[in-house]
């Protein structure tokens, strides 16, 4: 506080101009991340008659919850909706479950055999097979419209894994040293010792994983033929390219046009939510889980 | 005298060895732990990579990989010969350098000016603002953009309200390349400034009290404290975004193209998944992939060096 107000009377008319010039600059980018947003949830509440008539939306001049009615009411939509979310929380734990284990296992730095293995892991980071080859192996293991092809292969990213090895080698040894003598299994160790203190990294790697499910269409896009499997984000995607073209080119508006264009946008909401509402809890650990994969070696 | 030396090497190997084991038995729980991740690995990673040789094959779907016959590089030269190919490796290259030229500073300045904001509150409510964007998926932004730019837009009603001409931003050959650009930069640019945030806390307080002392005034402290001292962070994600330059961006551009803008828009990525799974032409696109697999594997192999070399963490 003190520290704040000397700073102050140093600054002189320079530094207040450019105090200002910051606040407001940074509302501003502030204002252009959301502004998009909110033009979208205004969109998707508008009566149709408000719709047509708005130019810059600023403020609802309407309000119906028609086109959530509709959204919800749609077996596809409702369908697609538990598809993702199953997805995402069965998926997430596997995951997180799967990446979190093998990050524990290499924090044993005499492990025999962990520098070959590390290896066999690291080549992956650089190269694959590519598209084809993947779809085919996909193909010959049954994935073509198997709703597992959303999950199975979604065992573990390096990227996280490497993320929390460094995370569990920060926990000093002497906790886990202790529990050994007594007698305490790796397993028990890492479940009752290893997960209970790294709670942060657990929460940031979940949120990127959750997120990254949630939002995943191209896997069920090349897979999933059935579209009673498709989840949420190939449905939006699936609405969204069938009628752009036509809204894009077409010169007159119709109703029944403009209410998919408000389902469209009932659609991205229903889409954006759970990623808004989980998001501010994790942040302030996954700015630190961030930092770690930065500085780590 | 060497007949000794050798039974006790032997000794000691056989000694060794057995410690080996002895420690391999106590850590036994430990590649049980393994086992998932690597089942993965090998299922899932190292398995497609068998099917590369397809890129050296014709393939027939009812012979399948390995029954398919042997063309050697017949398929690379059909590629390299063909206008299209040279086309959306163009238009990678020039998408890629265009987001790293209006791209890469977007969030160093940026943190730059979160750093000299007063108000923590403030701050912290910007920084969770800004980084948004990054977890949402291309198809909900490609949703928002067709919103925002298409005919009855708000960016045409806007216009058509100056009395300007409408664009067909979407379809236009002259506004793709800028509108991918831009639209990355929009998602990306908060989420960039945690890396070099998470760099300016690192520098100390110290030289900017001497600083002050000094008489240097704000502009000169960023100037001569906080961007030099951020300049190893910004090298490294440099040298990395380099390796990075032929790496599509697949999700991006597959949810914002379409027929009109393939010219400019197309990139590998799409240009691949359309020939293989629109056309199914499985080993050109094979090919094509792993040519593309290849040049990206030397580029971040050598960007991984090169950060390694200057201090920088790498990849891994």
């Amino acid at each position: 506080m003190r520290k704040n107000t000397l700073a102050k009377k140093r600054m002189g008319v320079g530094g207040r101009v450019f105090e200002v010039f910051n606040y407001v600059f940074l509302t501003l980018v502030a204002f252009t991340t959301l502004y998009p947003f909110w033009y979208v949830l205004l969109k998707s509440i508008l009566p149709f008659e408000e719709a047509i008539k708005s130019k810059f939306l600023i403020i609802p001049t309407g309000f119906t919850m028609d086109s959530y009615k509709y959204v919800l009411s749609t077996d596809r939509f409702t369908n697609s909706l538990f598809v993702s979310i199953g997805v995402t929380i069965l998926g997430t734990v596997y995951q997180v479950l799967i990446t979190s284990l093998t990050a524990y296992a290499f924090t044993k730095k005499d492990l025999p055999g962990r520098n070959i293995l590390f290896n066999i892991i690291i080549v992956t980071m650089f190269f694959g097979g590519g598209l084809i080859p993947t779809y085919l192996l996909y193909k010959s293991l049954g994935f073509i419209d198997n709703p597992l092809v959303m999950i199975l292969p979604h065992a573990i990213s390096t990227y996280n894994m490497v993320v929390m090895k460094s995370f569990f080698t920060s926990i000093p040894y002497e906790i886990e040293e202790s529990a050994r003598i007594d007698g305490a299994s790796y397993f028990k160790i890492f479940f009752r010792i290893i997960m209970p203190l790294s709670l942060s990294s657990f929460a940031t790697i979940a949120l990127f994983v959750a997120v990254s499910l949630w939002n995943s269409w191209y896997g069920p896009m090349l897979y999933l033929n059935d579209k009673k499997f498709w989840p949420m984000a190939l449905v939006l995607r699936d609405i969204l390219v069938k009628t752009d073209m036509n809204s894009m080119q077409g010169e007159y508006v119709s109703e029944s046009m403009m209410l998919s264009e408000s389902v469209k946008m009932a659609t991205v909401i229903v889409a954006i939510v759970p990623i808004i509402i989980v998001y501010p809890f994790v942040q302030k650990y996954f700015v630190k889980g961030v930092m770690v994969g930065a500085v780590k070696a | 005298m060497f007949g000794t030396k050798a039974v006790k090497k032997e000794k000691q190997v056989k000694k060794s060895r057995s410690e080996v084991l002895k420690k391999m038995y106590g850590y036994r729980e430990i590649y049980i732990m393994l086992i998932p991740a690597f089942l993965y690995y090998f299922i899932f990673c190292y398995g497609p990579m068998y099917g590369v040789i397809l890129a050296f094959k014709d393939y027939w779907a009812s012979k399948g990989i390995w029954g398919s016959p042997w063309v050697g590089l017949a398929n690379f030269k059909e590629i390299f010969a063909s206008a299209k190919f040279w086309q959306v490796f163009r238009n990678t290259l020039i998408i890629n350098i265009g987001r790293l030229i209006f791209g890469f500073p977007v969030p160093i300045i940026l943190s730059l000016l979160i750093n000299e904001m007063g108000s923590m509150k403030y701050k912290r409510c910007i920084q969770t603002i800004i980084y948004l964007p990054h977890f949402i998926s291309w198809v909900v932004i490609s949703g928002i953009l067709f919103a925002l730019l298409s005919n009855d837009g708000m960016v045409n009603s806007l216009l058509a309200e100056f009395g300007l001409d409408k664009i067909n931003f979407l379809t236009s050959t002259k506004a793709f390349r800028p509108l991918v650009i831009i639209s990355d930069i929009w998602k990306e640019m908060g989420w960039g400034t945690i890396i070099y945030l998470a760099a300016i806390s690192g520098i100390s307080q110290d030289m900017y009290e001497a600083a002050e002392i000094d008489g240097a005034n704000r502009f000169k402290r960023i100037i001569y404290i906080t961007l030099p001292s951020i300049v190893p962070t910004i090298s490294v994600l440099l040298i990395m975004k380099l390796g990075g330059l032929m790496a599509g961006s697949f999700d991006q551009i597959f949810n914002l193209y379409n027929e009109a803008v393939y010219e400019v828009g197309d990139i590998i990525d799409t240009y691949n998944y359309r020939t293989g799974l629109t056309q199914g032409r499985f080993a050109t696109a094979t090919a094509v992939g792993l040519f593309l697999n290849l040049i990206n594997m030397i580029m971040l192999i050598a960007s991984d060096k090169s950060s390694k070399a200057m201090g920088g963490s790498g990849l891994y």
